[in-house]
Order: C-alpha cells, then structure tokens, then sequence
C-alpha cells in the first residue's frame, strides 16, 4: 500500500473566528499528535484530504504529512463534519510508526445474499465496524463477511471474521455481527415443522 | 404515544433553538435515515404518525427506530381565558430538534420502499427533512 501524501501549513491562529475564515478558503483546521511528541497544530486541503478518505484505503489510509518540509507519517482520527452539509470540519492525526501496531476501525460488508430471509428471516446487522489492532499499512480497508451461508436462525460473530496475518480483532470472539432473526408469527409454524423434520430424519435413519 | 414515565419539573421554559446538532446527526441503527434541515418542536403525535406511515408502507419485514424522544412539556392556557393566573397547563410532550439530527431510521427493506416510506413519514413532520443512506466513511 503507497501512502497518501498531503501538503499541511503550520498554524498560528486559534480559535472558531481564524477556523472558520480557513474553512471559507477551503482548507480544514487539524491537529496531530502522538508517539510522546509535542501537538502541533496545522492546516490541510479539504478537498485533498476528502480525496484521500473517499480513496479505496478510505479512512484508514497512511497519511505522509509534509508539515513545512518534515515528514510526520499519520492516520486521520476523530473526523469531525458539519451536520447537515457534511464538509470537513476538523481533523484528529495521530503519528503512527511503521514497525508498531495500532488500533483503527474498519468497515465491515456484508457480500451475497442470505437464503434465510428468502424463508421470511430478517437479517439484522448489529456491528458495522470492528476495532482491529494491526501495523498502519496492514490495516485493511474493509472486511468482507461472506452471508450466503446463513439460513433461517444463523449466527455470525466476531470470532467468524476472517482477517489477515498480523490482524487481530479487538473485540471478544462472542460478539454477535450479524444474524438471520426468525420472526414471531414464523416460529412456532417452523419449529413444528423443524421438529417433524427431525423425527423424519430419525426414523429414516431407524 | 412517546411521553416521560416521570420528570423532575412539570413545566419547563421554551428556551432557544440555535445552532446545529451536537449529535446524532449520523446514521447508526439502520441504513436509511431522516435527517431534520431545520430547528424545531416534534410533537410526539407527529412522531407517533410518521412511525406508523413508516411501518404502515414497508408492510413487514423492516425494523424501525425512532431516534429522538419527546420530553419537553408545552403548556397551554385554556381557550377564552384572560392573561395572568400563572403558566398554563402541560398539554403535550415535544421533542427539540436541530438541524442535522437524525430523527428515524430504518433498516431491513430495499432503498426504494424505504425512499417511499420515509417520504410518507417526511410529511407528517412540521420541519424540512430529508432522506439520508448510512455512510461509512467517518
């Protein structure tokens, strides 16, 4: 994975009058920080940084911060956009280091189509995102979870995420993800049904 | 209908409505969402109208979650009642809302029976609103 590479000024002015005035300019007010360094604070492209979050690395992409000729190597943190027209407003950089893992959200895509509500189910997501721990350029974009196993009733859970080497899920193993729910009004009719099922399959094997 | 089970004041000033939302104001539960353009009072029959257009045009099968509470008291003189005597009495309960906050969401249904769904819902409200999909980028 190449780094993104962002052109960042040094900033004087504090507060929301000079913040604001630079959003007008179409830059966005940012602060890095981390690695046991002073903060410092700065200034980005808006539309340089939206390219890099939209790219396919998205918001976990490695950022090579160019601050006044230094290097800094950074992840955006605590993205901060207004609430109704969604432009950036502020952005959180934490220095990171090659060599040392660090923790970072990733999205998780649910891929195919479960069989299970085809039989009335409903598939009900409950995580959207994972913490993971991994190295910076390890860190994957997404995760896809295959769901076109999961019939009527079935379960996938943290522990069920496939990931990389060098990955590790910082989540318990247990945490549901993603489930086909079986309605109220189907559970008695399946489970009689289920039930018949099974006694068949016993007395066949009989 | 939405109401506190029990508050610690019976009436409360009306206070002001400034600014945009502090919160909320992202996709969380479902896919889709309604997201408020526009300071205002909801008052809980109009969310309780808006749950049941919702409800009523997915059929089954989606899963609804209203995302903002009604617990504000609105007190109202009775009709024909001259000025004075104090504050009027608590007639309904409203919700505050900013713009940018999140009001519904809805999960479990294709993007066009929620689009239709949501429109029907948008209409029962007393500000401007409009239909918001879940966005992963932070």
């Amino acid at each position: 994975m190449t780094d993104a590479t962002l052109l960042a000024t040094n900033r004087t002015s504090r507060g929301s009058g000079p913040a604001g005035r630079m959003r007008n300019v179409g830059d966005v007010p940012a602060v890095i920080y981390g690695l046991g360094a002073d903060t410092v604070t700065i200034s980005v492209s808006a539309r340089e940084l939206d390219r890099i979050l939209h790219s396919d690395t998205g918001v976990n992409s490695l950022i090579s911060l160019s601050v006044e000729g230094e290097e800094v190597l950074a992840l955006a943190r605590q993205i901060q956009r207004h609430a109704t027209r969604g432009i950036l407003q502020h952005v959180d950089f934490i220095r990171v280091r090659r060599d040392t893992a660090v923790s970072a959200e990733v999205p998780l895509h649910l891929v195919g189509e479960a069989p299970g509500t085809k039989q009335g189910g409903k598939l009900e997501q409950q995580l959207f995102t994972v913490t993971v721990s991994a190295k910076p350029d390890k860190i994957p974009s997404s995760i896809d979870i295959d769901i076109s196993g999961l019939e009527l009733g079935d379960q996938i859970h943290v522990a069920d995420i496939p990931v990389s080497d060098g990955v590790v899920i910082a989540l318990p193993g247990d945490a549901l993800v993603v489930q086909v729910a079986v309605p109220r009004g189907l559970t008695d009719g399946e489970g009689a049904e289920g039930a018949e099922g099974a006694e068949g399959a016993e007395s066949a094997e009989a | 209908m939405l109401m506190p089970k029990r508050v610690r004041h019976r009436k409360v000033q009306r206070g002001r409505m400034s600014g945009i939302a502090k919160g909320g104001s992202r996709v969380t539960y479902g896919d889709f969402g309604i997201q408020a353009l526009e300071p205002g009072w909801i008052t809980n029959r109009q969310i309780e109208a808006s749950r049941i257009a919702m409800t009523r045009h997915i059929k089954r099968g989606g899963k609804v979650w209203i995302t903002i509470f009604p617990d504000k008291p609105v007190t109202q003189k009775p009709a024909e009642t001259r000025m004075g005597s104090g504050k009027g009495n608590p007639e309904h309960w409203v919700a505050v809302v900013k713009p940018g906050r999140i009001m519904f969401e809805l999960s479990g249904v294709t993007e066009d029976v929620a689009r239709e769904a949501m429109r029907l819902a948008m209409h029962k409200l007393p500000i401007k609103t409009r239909f918001v999909v879940r966005r992963e980028e932070a």
